[in-house]
């Protein structure tokens, strides 16, 4: 590999240390270490919360879709994305931070268990993110190594460990703080390289024009906006990835780290324009390395999952290439920062608690289980051993079935009950894993182009409402004022 | 005080009908029925605003009706031509430029708006209350 472009990508990788060092400074206490201290603006807050949206199987795996089969996976779950950004602002922004203002709330758990006075909700969903967490980091893992791979030509595997242990220095002793400030710099690199990429791709591929006809010379599906995707998946992804958006933990729990209720305004704004601007990135990079391929100028790649890399580096100008991977892993880590840091509050904070007890030196257990996570979600990784995109799709798939209707329905509807709340989050961890596993064993039980999360999102939002229909509402009356004037929203 | 239990009725009701949409395998039974969700679900967000100020239901009507819009026009070119026509937009097929130019576009419209409807002094009268009654307890 070129030396600018590993040049680049080292500077890049320093400068996330160094952030990693500062931020473990800073970093003293549990809430300092989980909900930086309640202390963010507007933009910190909207671009930790777009790079924690925006990973690597949206843009690595994005382009690779969009490379082999068109625009239908940039049109299911690329385009959905950014609605769900408007969706959650909408739906739980001010609940979750007014939750976030009463007492000692640092995780999604702490809601769940004000909101339903129950500690099974809070042990449940604790449960559910960790494994959630565990799968969807196998995603980042993956994709790291896909591209330490490329730049620095180790194997996926040594590739992949290296980036953790990057990864894992900054979020051992930074927490989310490190996470947070990590993903600004992450976030504004991603910005700019997708803004360059975009016009240079296009150019490379002679005009929107000329790659839209080559495209269609080959197969005129390429340039509609479903390719060769079949629609009902694209319906699903469309569900699955606006309104799942709202079920993202390592993207709601952002709400409890804002320090006033008027840095909301701009937020859902900030993060989907720039949701919006990376979309270019994918797309652009996709449509145009196929059209090339078309032409014959294409190299082979051996898996797609390569090809945004391989256009980066045989069709980019080095600068352009170091950038556009240095945006990559920041994609990839700035995701997986955020994960760890929301597992290790899950394992140290939530379950302990749902079962009475109270982890002393929470920080110092937190920063083991960063580690701990890290290691368990590279086996998974090379366990599961998929495309990053279908990763990426099973990990959101399972936290939007198993958060979104305790959470976010839960807050706003004053007659969910903790039954409802069990019910929906056992059912979407079930669902997604059953499905998921028997699919890896060549057992599939949904209709053809049905997408696993998107079904068990629909069927545990259901569940809830059902099941909280029919078990009595006792919680309502029971419920401190403070909850209820954050559900009033 | 709280969101009406209808909305939430309607909310699942058509959430059935996207479910039945997977059983049976049509694209529009899954996505129709959801575009109306997004509205539903905006309306579910904003229930207290709506319910001070009816007249705010023009939010979560807008966006939804773009939406069904949008996608209606998409349905109806590409009935016969995946491409919806042979002219070019920008470079893209018609069908390449709704998705690209008005539907991804459309997701940011409905964050500005959501800023431009945001109230700071309702947020302010929100943390003052919200504090005195913790205060109170």
């Amino acid at each position: 590999m070129n030396v600018t472009i590993i040049s680049i990508v080292a500077i890049y990788l320093i400068i996330c240390i160094l952030i990693g060092v500062w931020a473990t400074r800073r970093t003293k206490s549990a809430s300092d270490f989980l909900v930086a201290g309640r202390s963010l603006g507007m933009f910190v807050m909207a671009i930790a919360a777009f790079t924690s949206i925006q990973s690597g199987f949206g843009l690595l795996g994005g382009a690779g879709q969009t490379f082999t089969g068109g625009m239908g996976f940039a049109a299911g779950v690329l385009i959905a994305a950014p609605l769900g950004f408007a969706l959650t602002w909408f739906l739980v922004g001010k609940r979750i931070w007014m939750m976030g203002e009463h007492g000692d709330v640092f995780t999604l758990g702490d809601v769940v268990e004000k909101r339903y006075k129950s500690r099974s909700v809070r042990g449940w969903l604790g449960f559910a993110i960790t494994l959630g967490v565990i799968g969807y980091l196998g995603t980042q893992v993956q994709a790291m190594g896909v591209i330490m791979h490329s730049i620095f030509g180790v194997s996926p595997a040594v590739g992949a460990l290296i980036g953790l242990g990057i990864l894992a220095f900054y979020s051992v002793g930074g927490g989310i703080i490190a996470s947070v400030y990590t993903d600004l710099f992450q976030g504004v690199i991603m910005i700019v390289v997708s803004i360059i990429i975009f016009f240079f791709a296009l150019n490379l591929g002679g005009g929107m024009q000329n790659i839209t006809e080559t495209l269609q010379s080959s197969d005129p599906l390429l340039a509609s906006p479903f390719g060769n995707f079949s629609l009902i998946t694209i319906a699903c992804w469309f569900l699955l990835f606006s309104l799942g958006a709202a079920g993202q933990p390592h993207f709601i729990n952002k709400f409890l780290m804002i320090k006033s209720a008027k840095e909301l305004r701009w937020g859902a704004f900030t993060a989907g324009l720039a949701y919006a601007i990376t979309v270019l990135l994918v797309v652009s990079i996709g449509l145009t390395a196929r059209s090339l391929q078309i032409q014959g100028r294409f190299p082979e790649v051996a898996s797609a999952d390569d090809s945004l890399v391989v256009f980066v580096t045989a069709f980019t100008p080095s600068v352009i290439g170091g950038l556009v991977l240095a945006g990559l892993l920041a994609a990839i880590m700035s995701t997986g920062s955020g994960f760890v840091t929301l597992g290790a509050a899950s394992l140290v904070r939530d379950i302990p608690r749902a079962f009475g007890k109270e982890v002393k030196n929470e920080l110092l257990w937190n920063r083991i289980v960063v580690f701990g996570l890290l290691v368990v979600s590279t086996l998974f990784s090379f366990y599961m051993d998929t495309l990053v995109a279908l990763l990426g799709v099973f990990g959101w798939g399972t936290f939007a079935a198993a958060v979104f209707p305790a959470v976010v329905l839960g807050l706003v509807w004053n007659r969910a009950t903790k039954q409802g709340a069990i019910t929906s989050i056992i059912l979407g961890v079930f669902l997604n894993f059953t499905f998921e596993i028997l699919k890896k064993y060549g057992i599939i039980l949904l209709p053809e182009g049905v997408v696993v999360g998107a079904i068990s999102l629909v069927i545990s939002i259901l569940g809830f409402v059902v099941v909280s229909l029919m078990t009595q509402p006792q919680e309502t009356a029971e419920m401190e004022q403070p909850p209820l004037k954050a559900m009033e929203g | 005080m709280y969101v009406s239990d209808r909305i939430m009725y309607l909310f699942s009701g058509l959430i059935v009908l996207s479910l039945v949409g997977m059983f049976l395998e049509s694209w529009r039974l899954i996505l129709y029925p959801y575009l109306i969700v997004i509205g539903i679900a905006i309306t579910l967000g904003m229930w207290n605003a709506v319910k001070k100020k009816p007249g705010m239901l023009w939010v979560p009507i807008v966006i939804a009706g773009s939406y069904l819009t949008l996608f209606i026009i998409l349905d109806v070119i590409t009935r016969n031509d995946p491409a919806g026509g042979s002219s070019y937009i920008l470079g893209m097929t018609p069908s390449l430029a709704i998705y690209l130019l008005g539907i991804l576009p459309l997701a940011v419209i409905a964050s500005l708006i959501y800023a431009l409807i945001f109230d700071p002094g309702d947020t302010e009268e929100m943390e003052k209350e919200f504090r005195t009654g913790e205060a109170a307890e």
